[in-house]
Order: C-alpha cells, then structure tokens, then sequence
C-alpha cells in the first residue's frame, strides 16, 4: 500500500495519446499504417451478370433489408431478371446473405462510409462497380437507384 | 443420477436429470432437492403450447457437490394458471416469479410483489404468450404516426 | 434526521448502465432500495420465437454489450446438444481464444468503470483505450470490433487469417506491461485500501442461496468456476487456476472476504490467468476443420428437446434454455444473465445500511450489467 507511488500517472503527461487523428493523420510515428481489413463487413457488391435471381439472400435476412426489383435487359439469361436492392436503414451487416449466395455474386466490401442529406440514398441496388477504394467510401454514382439507370451503366 | 435417485421418478436428457410433476408435489420436490444438495436455483422459465392450451413451468437447479442439473417440470392450464409461490426457499425467485407474472400472466400465490418489472404502462394482453402477435403491435402503434413534410428550402 | 426518497437514474454516471435505483435515505444512510429496470428492453425473446435456428444468430451477440461472444457460444453450444453434433478440435480452440481475449476486455472495462466510481478517473481512460487493441484483433479476425456472429453451431465462421498470433502476442505482451501501472495507481493505492475494504459485504454462508456466481461467488471463498465443474470447448485440456479468496497472489488480504476490495483483485488476477490460457491455446492448436457442414439453412430442422448450456462469463453463470418442437424455427429461448440475480435481489439487500457515497462503488465492484437482465 502507497501513498506516492500513484503519482508514477504523471510520467503520461509527455507521452503520445493512444487517438489517432483520422483522416489527417493515418498512423502513428512508431506504429505501421492502421488501415481496416479485408474481412471488415461493410456495404454489398454484386456482379449482376452471376447473380441468377434467385430469391434466397432475401428469405435469409432477418431484417427484411432485401427486396428485388425487375431489370428487362437481363431477360433471357439464366435465372430470373429480378436483382436485390438492400435498404441499408435496416441492414446490421451481418453477411449471412454473402454466405448462402450459391454463385457466390454478392459479397461485402471494407468499404464502411456513405454520408448524405437525402435518406433516399440509403436504397439501391448494389453492382459489381462497388469495389474497395482509398478512401473506404461509397461512391454513389456506382450503384443504381432505378431499372432505368442499368441502360446508361452497362 | 443423483437428483433421480431422490425422487424415484423422472429421465435423463443429454446429460440432465428431467422430473415431471404436478401443481401440488412440486414444492415439497424443490424442497427436498434444497435439502440434498442442489442448492443453487439458476432459472424459472415458462413455455407456452398453446396447440395443448398448457403453460408449462420449469425449475432449474444446479448442485455444485454433485455436479448436476435437474430440471423440474409442471403443467399449468391455460385458462386459469396459478400456483403456489416458492420465494421462502429462495429469495430470488421473487423477481423470476415477478417477470413470468408479467409475461404470461400466471398467478402465483403468496408473492407479494407481483407489480411491473420491465413494461411500463401496458394495458395489452401479457405479451409473450404466442396469441401475442408483435408484428400487428408494431404496425398499429409506430406506423400511424404521420410522416412529417420536410419544407423545400431546408437549408443545413 | 430528514427522510429523502432519491432516484439514482437511468443517466448517470454512478449506475453500470441505463437502470435505476429508487432509494430512501435518512441522514446518510440508505434504508431501503429498489431496483427499477425497464429502459433497456428489446424483446429479443420473443424476436428469436419467429426467426430460423440459423437467422438468430446475429440477433443473439447483441444481447450483452460488454461481452457478446458468451451469448454466441452458449446458442451455439445449445443448438449442438439438440443436434447432436460434434465440433472439430480446431474450432474448439479458436473458440477458447476469442472468448478469453473477451472475457479480458471486458474485465478491464470493469476495473476502469469501478474506479471512475472511486473518484480516480485517470483508470477508465487507460482502460478503455487497453481494450481497443484487443477489438483491433477482433476485427482482424472476425470482420468487425464488437458485435463478431463468429461463433457459429457447429464451428467457427472463418479460419484464422496469418499473422493473427504475432499481433496477438503482441497485444499480450502490452497488456502485461500496462498492468504493471494499473496495480500502481488503484491497486496499491492507499484510497483503495481504505474506502474498500468491509463495504458491500455478502454474507459468506448465504451466498449460494441468493444465486451469486461468477467472480463475487469466489470472492467469498468457494473455487466454483463453470470452467471446471462443467467443462466445455478444450478447457480441460488447458491448465490454469480458479483465483479465490484467501489466495490474492502478492497482493495484501487486509479482510474477511466477500467485500469490494477482494471482489476486484479477484477481477485482476484473473487476467493474468486469461493471458496464460490464451497463450497455450496458441500453442496447442492442430490443424484441420473448422466447422461442421451445415444443413440447408432455409430448411434446418432441429429435433424435439430441451437444451440447457451454461458458460462462465466475465460476470458470472451465462445460461441458455432452448426448446424445440421438430421445426424449423424454436419454441422457446430463455436466456439467464448472472445480473438477474446480481442487480435486482442481491442488490436490494446490500444497499440497505450502507453511506450514500458508497452506493455507486457496491453497485461497480457486483459488476452489475442492465442488458442481461432485461435482454
């Protein structure tokens, strides 16, 4: 038992803090760059030319996130035309979906940044243009909100 | 086992001791049980069939001497359940007894602190009987309030 | 003497999380207290009733916000004693390291908040910042930092990927030399010594009756850990201690146990015995599977039972009760945190007779959790 020996807390008075000052700081002076992993669940991608539509990523979430919308210029190939669109107020990013996909077309990116004003920007359907980048963010132009935008996408 | 040898009656199920009884001999089982060496109470927990329009109770006990866990089991009807209440044995049974109260709407006689623990204001039927249907709850009470009308010329 | 009646609320930074405590106090002493709870409760049981075996599986870690991976494994061990299943020696292991780096984390999140209560608020800052390292190898190894859906019936989700065991031996090793500074600033301190011993004592010879388990259980003197008297995963294969009173290592035994004081060296030992074991899981690990084959989840059915596992968290006796009729989705799931009895019972009746400013240090050294008790 002591009385001064708590005084030994003020030796952190000259240290660094533990906070790392993203994004304008990346990283500490020792330490190497502390970037999010691979594994990190972050927003869908889908390959729309694999995925066959068939309806089990949306009986498997239990949150109802998933509902499908009908694109005519896939009519013809394998499967049905109806591709997921994923409400991301609803979503906890579980992966459950990625995991029963039998083509294996929908997987989650690191990707975990999506900031906007409209909340209508927290539906859509998510493509293979969704990739991870620098700055894990989701870019907005990438993904579509209406059967109509596949035409000018793809 | 040890918990079947004391009350000559019963099975075991993957590894624990499962003792069927009825409304009156339960007291006087969990007693003897209390009495032998079983005395850490883990849970009450309650379940309803409602296809066999039963309630059935369950007493968990565990015995740290004999390293076992017996689960004793009672069947209540669903119209009228009530039962003797056991919080002399075990002062923490008051509160399990508490939550089933508010939960299924058993009665137990002899607690005197059957009042609200976790609901606040519910004037519903006890909600975790399986007539209960949540999902019609939700949408009556949160989806009827009006959706607000954001003006035009909001500006941040 | 004036008669108060207080309510120590929901937001508040002398309560462990969003509860209440309702009590009446005359002069400075509480005579009589009530536990209020209410503001944190989701539903989950009757959530779980209308989903699959498979789809409550994300819905069951965000029971315990401290400490999700016991209620992963505890559904997982119960849905495998239905089912029959064994799961592969490899997995086992991995389970035994995600939930001892848990159980650590969420012992320093205790220590910390349990000196906040004391008033030497240097701690909860140095803890939490400790812990975030281990939430770092959570996200390498899981995909995210609290809420992992790792521990899966059958298995484990992923296999670890390479260069998880050097960052986790690194952390490890930062841990020890921090605690070397917790043991000076709380541990030996004289603040410590003096508000802590004697308070909030539980009688030794009731403790079993009133439902006690967990680190306040041993503190009492009964060597009574799940780890042991039930074992589960490979922790029969591993060799540690059970930490209790009167053994507190190099630290000094200055009471007759059951207190505030030996309660949280009992936390801080077990720390010590954590890090071991997660050591020789590291060494010990085989290679092979890492989880079973699951049967088609949108139509597992689980066969007709009833199914109790109990796991030892960081708070006490973690127990789930699994009932299935034959279908694909449970009758009944009822879960039993060890603060149901904690905060409620075990509370009420300590409070009655103790200063007001020791209130919020009984209620932090119980480690009292609000999620677990109204889930």
């Amino acid at each position: 038992m002591s009385v001064l020996k708590p005084l030994k807390a003020w030796k952190h008075l000259a240290k660094k803090p533990h906070t790392i000052r993203y994004p304008a700081q990346e990283h500490h002076d020792l330490e190497e760059k502390k970037l999010p992993t691979d594994r990190l669940r972050g927003f869908h991608s889908n390959d729309l030319e694999k995925c066959i539509g068939c309806g089990m990523c949306g009986q498997i979430c239990m949150n109802d996130a998933i509902t499908y919308e009908e694109i005519p210029e896939l009519e013809g190939k394998k499967g049905k035309n109806i591709r997921p669109v994923v409400d991301y107020g609803r979503c906890c990013f579980c992966g459950l979906c990625t995991d029963i996909c039998p083509t294996k077309s929908l997987h989650l990116t690191p990707n975990f940044k999506l900031v906007s004003t409209d909340k209508h920007d927290y539906k859509f359907m998510p493509t293979q243009l969704v990739t991870k980048n620098k700055d894990y963010e989701v870019e907005l132009d990438k993904v579509i909100f209406d059967a109509n935008e596949y035409k000018e996408k793809f | 086992m040890k918990a079947l040898e004391l009350i000559e009656k019963g099975e075991e199920m993957h590894g624990r001791a499962y003792i069927k009884s009825d409304r009156d001999e339960v007291s006087s089982i969990i007693k003897k049980l209390k009495e032998n060496g079983f005395d850490h109470f883990v849970m009450l927990s309650c379940i309803d069939w409602i296809d066999e329009n039963e309630f059935e109770l369950v007493y968990h006990l565990w015995s740290y001497e004999y390293k076992e866990h017996v689960m004793v089991s009672v069947r209540l009807p669903r119209d009228s359940p009530s039962i003797g209440s056991m919080h002399g044995l075990f002062p923490q049974i008051e509160t399990y007894e508490r939550e089933v109260h508010e939960m299924y709407g058993v009665d137990f006689e002899g607690n005197s602190r059957l009042t609200p623990f976790l609901l606040d204001g519910w004037r519903d039927i006890p909600p975790m009987r399986k007539d209960f249907d949540s999902k019609k709850f939700a949408e009556d009470v949160f989806d009827n309030i009006p959706e607000i009308k954001e003006e035009e010329d909001e500006g941040i | 003497m004036k008669e108060y009646e207080l309510f120590i609320g929901p937001q508040h930074p002398g309560v462990t999380g969003n509860m209440m405590y309702h009590l009446w106090i005359d002069g400075d002493t509480v005579t009589k207290a009530e536990c209020n709870v209410g503001y944190l409760h989701r539903g989950f049981e009757k959530l779980m009733e209308s989903r699959s075996w498979m789809q409550n599986v994300p819905l069951v870690c965000r029971i315990c916000v401290p400490e999700p991976d016991v209620n992963e494994m505890a559904y997982a061990m119960a849905v495998e004693q239905l089912m029959d299943w064994e799961v592969p020696e490899r997995a086992s292991y991995i389970r035994v390291i995600v939930l001892e780096l848990a159980r650590i984390a969420a012992h320093l999140m205790s220590i910390g908040s349990y000196a906040g209560s004391l008033g030497i608020y240097t701690l909860p800052q140095w803890a939490l910042g400790d812990r975030d390292y281990i939430l770092d190898i959570f996200e390498q190894l899981t995909g995210a930092r609290v809420y992992h859906i790792y521990i899966w019936p059958g298995g484990v989700r992923w296999d670890m990927p390479e260069g998880l065991p050097k960052l986790i031996e690194k952390t490890l090793s930062y841990i020890e030399k921090r605690l070397k500074l917790y043991d000076d600033v709380l541990f030996r301190n004289r603040v410590f010594f003096d508000r802590a011993a004697g308070i909030g004592v539980i009688p030794k010879n009731k403790a079993i009756g009133w439902g006690v388990t967990g680190p306040n259980l041993r503190a009492c003197g009964y060597g009574y850990d799940t780890r042991k008297l039930e074992p589960y995963a490979v922790y029969d294969e591993i060799d540690f201690k059970v930490v209790k009173y009167p053994e507190l290592g190099d630290f000094e035994v200055i009471s007759d146990g059951c207190d505030a004081y030996t309660r949280m060296i009992v936390r801080r030992l077990e720390i010590d015995q954590s890090i071991s074991i997660v050591r020789q899981a590291l060494r010990k690990m085989p290679e092979g599977e890492h989880i079973i084959k699951h049967p088609n989840w949108l139509k597992w059915k689980a066969p007709a039972g009833y199914a109790f596992k109990r796991v030892e968290s960081s708070k006490g006796e973690y127990g789930y009760f699994v009932v299935s009729d034959g279908s694909s989705k449970p009758v009944r799931i009822h879960v039993r945190g060890p603060s149901y009895t904690h905060g409620v019972n075990v509370a009420e009746t300590i409070l009655k007779g103790a200063n007001m400013a020791d209130v919020s240090q009984i209620l932090f050294s119980l480690d009292v959790c609000p999620p677990d008790i109204e889930r």
